[in-house]
């Protein structure tokens, strides 16, 4: 596999494709997305359980929005936003590879000579759950799935892409 | 695909990644300390629809200090309970689980206010023993259970105190009285009451027998002369308790949750246990015996000397 475009000559009036690149992604994301379950916010979970009356991360965010919650919540979540972006900003600059990427076997490299970490900081800002990067929560998944080159906004605006090598 | 592959660099084991995830865990473990070491109560508010508060042992203001765990009840820690779960939507009643043969006068009145002031339905269930003023707490519930040979009652006030100054006459150590006023020292143990002391402690304890009658009346909905005829410091079993009035009904914790779920129509309940989370130091303290703990406290609370706090005998009911 090499990193030419896609060329399914599938009918114009089709919307989007889902194929296995798209399908590859989506997985290393989840696996990352695990790990960091596992590692950056259990240790936060029983704090947060006793912050918050509800008692979950999920039902903490819905409060967040509606600026109900203690002024801990906030400093907790906004550390495990910024620890998620130094994680796919630190392991994608380093190696390339996330470790759902790397399980996955997905590389992420530039459209130029090398990736700089303005780039992989770049692409990263999706990750930060405020205005205006939590937009591209659904537009850079809609980019994926609705255009030919099944990159994410994120991948076109940092000239990046996730290629797989076999 | 030249210069793509160019731009994959060395690639890199699983020991890098293992090595990151081991840093990222560690620094998110540390800042969750930092941030509960200032908002944290260190109190445990479990999800459900029935809270939980224990209420065990004497009941004090705050935790005793120290190296020692104590298994006092904190008034202070029980109003965070009490309001946390008023403000708990989530929380449609509370149980007062009591193990308690009283304690302190003003923690065991900050309790029970703070118990009249929630919103929310209450039941008392009290264990071996819900004396004194556990009894008070549990009679601002508003249902009082207890198991057939509870000991509760105990109506009443004490204020007795060791008193040393023949021991010390003894070994020939004196006392040197360096007072203000001439009751400034009164309750020490270090010289003997005189009868206008006694009075004025006695009138003290009278007073609060009072009050501690007025609620007990008021909350059960007793005349004051009956309560009074019962408030001896008599303790009674939960049976002859429930005979008199004191107390609801006999039974333990599925009768309790029972009431609540017919009260509150709820189809099934859940407890959220409410408990106090120990430190590290508090759960090695706690291999110790606490009673001989209590002991040697109150006779070395009695003995040393408090600085600016004035002399007088712990009040207890």
């Amino acid at each position: 596999m090499d990193d030419t475009d896609l060329n399914l000559n599938l009918p114009k009036q089709r919307a989007s494709v889902i194929n296995s690149e798209f399908v590859r992604r989506t997985i290393a994301f989840f696996i990352d997305l695990l790990i960091i379950q596992f590692v950056i916010i259990s240790p936060f979970r029983e704090l947060l359980r006793r912050l918050i009356p509800a008692g979950s991360f999920s039902k903490a965010y819905s409060m967040l929005s509606a600026s109900q919650s203690p002024p801990a919540v906030y400093a907790i979540s906004f550390f495990i936003a910024v620890m998620i972006f130094l994680y796919f900003t630190f392991t994608e600059y380093i190696t390339g590879q996330s470790i759902g990427k790397k399980i996955m076997g997905l590389y992420v490299v530039s459209e130029t000579e090398r990736l700089s970490l303005s780039q992989v900081i770049l692409r990263n800002l999706a990750i930060f759950p405020f205005f205006p990067f939590i937009v591209l929560w659904i537009i850079d998944p809609g980019f994926m799935m609705f255009t030919k080159t099944q990159r994410r906004l994120s991948d076109i605006i940092s000239k990046t892409k996730v290629i797989r090598l076999e | 695909m030249k210069k793509t592959q160019s731009q994959i660099k060395q690639k890199y084991g699983w020991g890098f990644f293992i090595v990151l995830l081991i840093t990222f865990g560690f620094l998110s473990m540390i800042f969750a300390g930092i941030v509960s070491l200032f908002v944290d109560d260190g109190i445990s508010y479990p999800s459900g629809n029935i809270a939980m508060i224990p209420i065990k042992g004497m009941i004090m203001s705050d935790p005793a200090s120290g190296f020692i765990s104590s298994a006092a009840a904190s008034s202070t820690e029980i109003i965070k309970m009490i309001e946390k779960a008023d403000k708990d939507a989530a929380i449609k009643g509370i149980i007062f689980e009591i193990d308690s043969p009283g304690g302190m006068v003003v923690p065991t009145d900050e309790i029970a206010l703070a118990i009249k002031r929630s919103n929310k339905t209450s039941a008392a269930w009290i264990r071996s023993a819900g004396a004194s003023g556990a009894y008070w707490i549990a009679a601002s519930t508003d249902r009082i259970f207890a198991h057939r040979m509870s000991a509760t009652g105990s109506i009443g006030v004490i204020g007795s105190y060791l008193q040393f100054s023949g021991l010390l006459d003894k070994y020939n150590v004196t006392y040197e009285r360096l007072v203000s006023g001439k009751y400034k020292d009164m309750g020490s143990p270090y010289k003997d009451m005189t009868s206008e002391e006694r009075e004025i402690f006695q009138n003290l304890i009278d007073k609060m027998r009072h009050f501690f009658i007025e609620e007990i009346a008021e909350s059960r909905n007793m005349d004051y002369d009956d309560v009074e005829k019962l408030a001896t410091g008599q303790i009674y079993l939960g049976y002859e308790a429930k005979e008199l009035g004191l107390i609801d009904e006999i039974g333990g914790k599925e009768e309790v949750k029972e009431y609540l779920k017919k009260e509150l129509n709820l189809s099934e309940i859940e407890i959220a246990q409410y408990k106090k989370e120990k430190s590290l130091i508090a759960m090695l303290g706690s291999v110790f015996n606490d009673n001989s703990f209590q002991i040697g406290r109150g006779i070395g609370s009695s003995i040393a000397s408090k600085g600016a706090e004035p002399d007088y005998p712990m009040i207890w009911w």
